[in-house]
């Protein structure tokens, strides 16, 4: 549609959804103390950027096949992170991106967080790389950069498509430990085979609420916790009264064909 | 049996380059020695099949080659197969691509080489209209005036000068989208050939993209799916034609046997070693 | 909205005047309280990512509509601008390697043989065909001229060969990282192997026609034919499951972008701005 139909559930469903999410952030920002259950592969982050630590060898940290979207911020969000755990030990972060909008990004967001720890001089502007902007390309480039310097810890996050394994085979051949998260569904599977921990689905976009435990973003994922309920009450409700719905509230219901 | 018991054991940590050796066996002697294997159309790749042949003789086909080389192994068997089967009913078509600068081109050497057999020619019968970065918007842009968005094909010449393009203006004069791709790019084309101009879509996948798609077949956004490799060989068998598609699915059905023979074999190893007889093996 | 200019003075007086009001704007956001600043850029991060949603959530067309085309556009220089960008990035770092003879500089001259063989070849078959060779007469259909087939050769012999191969990969990769862990230690292991197992035989002749292929289309035992059940598991159970995952991340989208817009993610932004 070209534009909204008001006369249909989805306008109406997505300003919904937003107030719930709004009302989240309201609530937490209020000082109401808002849980977020324990994801084991968040927890596994600082022991992946210990081990790496330890062993003398740089983190790598993928930021998928970034483009200028949505995941692809969260995941420069999380190496940001990443990149502030590595910096309090003076341990370096590899970056390859496949974007340079977001290599800006990177760079700018790692060299803050390693100057907070007091590591300026640790960061290297060139461990933040442009690769290429071709899928294949770019993952013959990440694992030959895992070759080279060794890397003990590899993280994935973003949106990944068919080399997702490719990087994930590699680093596991080389024993690194393995942590990814990505929004691409399809990967999922893969990353699962190959890593040792897997962010799946939501839990993506709950990773830098946990990290951080901002009031904001913990209350933001709350809020995104109480539109799945609403959403899945809602789906459930409407298939099943669909039968007894009056044809005006099922045209409603329905998209327009 | 103790030794086949050990060995099957032993066999759970087997360097995996002996398993890439016999994964290259396996879909390359196929290929080698010529084998050949029926192929049974499935409901989707002839849903794709049945929208081609409806294709009305007045409108052009739109081919979104959004792919690249990485995927040229499956994409370009699929449309190799679409282009034959349109040559063939003499319909004519332009190509884009959305997100892969390479796809156009390889299309377009496709459909060179398989328009001498048809006679077709370049400008009268299909159009390279090139690379259009830029995702919905510009999509959506290109379907309200294809003239705007490509004042000239991708070898700069002026869509004036092209006798084909007279009749093509904007998304109405399109009557078929046929996607390749083994990216997510589904979604730009739904928004906007499907939900804004009402053109029906089939889209020619790799195998692992493919179980994203049936949800868009179920709420008919999708009319048609040529799934992976095996859905080029239907189509070709469709054609009743002994193509690329018919020649690497023998291959890719070995391996397919090939890793349920292995699984089952490091699962049976797996017991093996947990039993407590393992222990004395 | 935005008719393209057609005199070559204009237009370049145009480009010169965005760039000097570009700098001076960024002069002027660079001379601001840091405060101050993450307002400004707050207010237009606030109206530049309203647009798409106002433009669509107003149910005719409206006062931006016209304007879609030149935001359009203006994604499409964004798009194309960046390339520049990456290119400048991997001079630098592989100049850097060339110029202090580290361990990785041959792989930084192969990068560059590679980059300026394609550049100048490129840019010599698109523009100048003609150069030190000879023209292709019209009538001579089907022959290439020497740069023509020098790009082919390396575009269609080298680039697509190298991107083809590494995508083969996957083939091998697949098949260890499935051999390593498709273990059945619990009862969803089962359950996952069973159905990839099914799956699986059903994409192949072997499984459709040699293991069930003997049951009859219209017999009642037909759901058992692998590719029934193949396409029963895809369309009703895992396309299901997908869904309810892909609502989970819209969601979680839709939350992460009220937050960018309203400035409150400061994760990935830079000093909080």
């Amino acid at each position: 549609m070209e534009h909204a139909d008001w006369g249909t559930v989805y306008p109406w469903l997505v300003w919904l959804l937003t107030v719930m999410v709004g009302l989240g952030i309201w609530l937490s920002a209020r000082g109401r103390q808002l849980h977020i259950r324990r994801l084991p592969a968040i927890d596994a982050m600082e022991e992946a950027v210990g081990r790496a630590v330890e062993m003398g060898r740089p983190i790598l940290f993928v930021p998928g096949l970034a483009d200028i979207d949505v995941p692809t911020f969260q995941a420069i969000a999380i190496a940001g992170h990443i990149a502030r755990s590595a910096a309090r030990y003076r341990n370096r972060v590899i970056v390859p991106v496949t974007n340079t909008v977001i290599l800006t990004m990177a760079e700018q967001v790692l060299r803050e967080a390693y100057a907070e720890a007091g590591a300026g001089d640790v960061f290297r502007p060139e461990d933040v790389r442009f690769l290429s902007g071709e899928q294949f390309a770019f993952a013959s480039g990440v694992i030959g950069l895992m070759e080279r310097e060794r890397v003990a810890s590899s993280f994935f996050f973003g949106n990944f498509a068919a080399e997702s394994l490719i990087l994930a085979e590699i680093g596991q051949r080389l024993g690194a430990i393995q942590i990814a998260g990505t929004p691409s569904t399809l990967q999922i599977p893969f990353f699962i085979a190959a890593c040792d921990f897997t962010v799946i689905g939501e839990e993506y976009y709950a990773v830098t609420a946990y990290l951080t435990k901002e009031p904001i973003l913990v209350g933001s994922v709350w809020g995104q916790d109480i539109c799945r309920i609403a959403l899945a009450t809602f789906i459930l409700a409407a298939t099943v009264g669909m039968k007894w719905l009056p044809p005006i509230i099922v045209k409603f219901l329905t998209f327009p064909t | 049996m103790d030794d086949f018991a050990r060995w099957l054991v032993r066999f759970q940590d087997i360097d995996r380059r002996y398993i890439y050796l016999a994964v290259a066996a396996a879909l390359t002697l196929p290929i080698v020695l010529q084998l050949r294997m029926p192929q049974i159309p499935t409901p989707p790749t002839q849903a794709a099949f049945k929208a081609v042949e409806n294709v009305p003789d007045e409108k052009v086909v739109l081919i979104a080659a959004d792919f690249d080389t990485g995927t040229v192994g499956e994409n370009g068997p699929q449309l190799r197969a679409v282009l034959e089967h349109l040559m063939r009913r003499k319909k004519k078509f332009v190509i884009l691509s959305l997100i892969a600068p390479q796809g156009v081109t390889i299309a377009e050497l496709y459909a060179r080489t398989i328009g001498e057999k048809h006679g077709y020619k370049y400008g009268r019968d299909y159009v390279n209209l090139g690379y259009l970065p830029g995702g919905a918007p510009t999509l959506e842009r290109m379907g309200r005036s294809v003239w705007e968005t490509f004042p000239t094909d991708t070898k700069r010449i002026p869509l004036s000068e092209l006798p084909m393009m007279r009749q093509v203006r904007s998304a109405q004069d399109i009557s078929l989208v046929a996607i390749f791709t083994g990216s997510g790019v589904l979604p730009a084309y739904v928004q906007t050939f499907w939900a804004q101009f009402k053109v029906p879509l089939i889209e020619g996948c790799t195998g692992i993209i493919v179980p994203e798609l049936f949800p868009y077949m179920e709420a008919k956004q999708l009319v048609g799916i040529l799934p992976g490799l095996k859905g080029a060989a239907e189509y070709e068998a469709l054609l009743q034609q002994n193509g690329l598609g018919m020649r690497g699915m023998v291959a890719q059905s070995v391996a397919h046997a090939l890793v349920i023979i292995l699984i089952l074999l490091g699962n049976l190893g797996m017991w093996l070693s947990r039993r407590p007889s393992a222990q004395r093996l | 909205m935005l008719e393209p200019v057609r005199n070559l003075w204009v237009s370049g007086l145009l480009v010169v005047g965005a760039i000097l009001v570009s700098v001076a704007i960024l002069a002027f956001l660079h001379q601001l309280a840091p405060s101050l600043r993450h307002r400004v850029i707050a207010v237009l991060t606030f109206f530049a990512g309203l647009y798409f949603p106002l433009e669509f959530f107003i149910p005719y067309h409206n006062f931006l509509t016209p304007w879609r085309n030149s935001v359009a556009d203006f994604l499409r220089l964004m798009a194309a601008f960046t390339f520049g960008l990456g290119i400048i990035n991997l001079l630098i770092i592989h100049g850097r390697h060339l110029l202090r003879w580290t361990s990785n500089a041959p792989f930084s001259l192969a990068f560059f043989s590679g980059f300026l063989l394609m550049l100048v070849i490129g840019l010599i078959s698109h523009y100048k065909p003609t150069l030190w060779a000879q023209a292709v007469p019209k009538e001579a259909i089907g022959t290439v001229g020497f740069w023509d087939a020098a790009f082919r050769l390396f575009f269609e012999g080298a680039l697509q060969s190298l991107n083809a191969t590494i995508f083969a990969l996957l083939a091998f990769f697949i098949v260890s990282a499935a051999y390593r862990a498709f273990r059945i230690r619990t009862l969803e292991a089962g359950l996952l192997m069973a159905t990839a197992i099914v799956v699986m035989l059903a994409n192949v002749p072997i499984g459709q026609q040699w293991l069930t292929g003997w049951i009859p289309e219209q017999s009642p035992l037909a759901w058992l034919r692998l590719e029934k059940l193949s396409h029963w598991l895809q369309t009703q159970v895992n396309a299901p499951t997908m869904r309810a995952i892909v609502f989970g991340l819209w969601v979680g989208s839709l939350a992460m972008a009220v937050r960018i817009i309203l400035s409150l993610e400061r994760t990935f932004t830079v000093g909080g701005q």
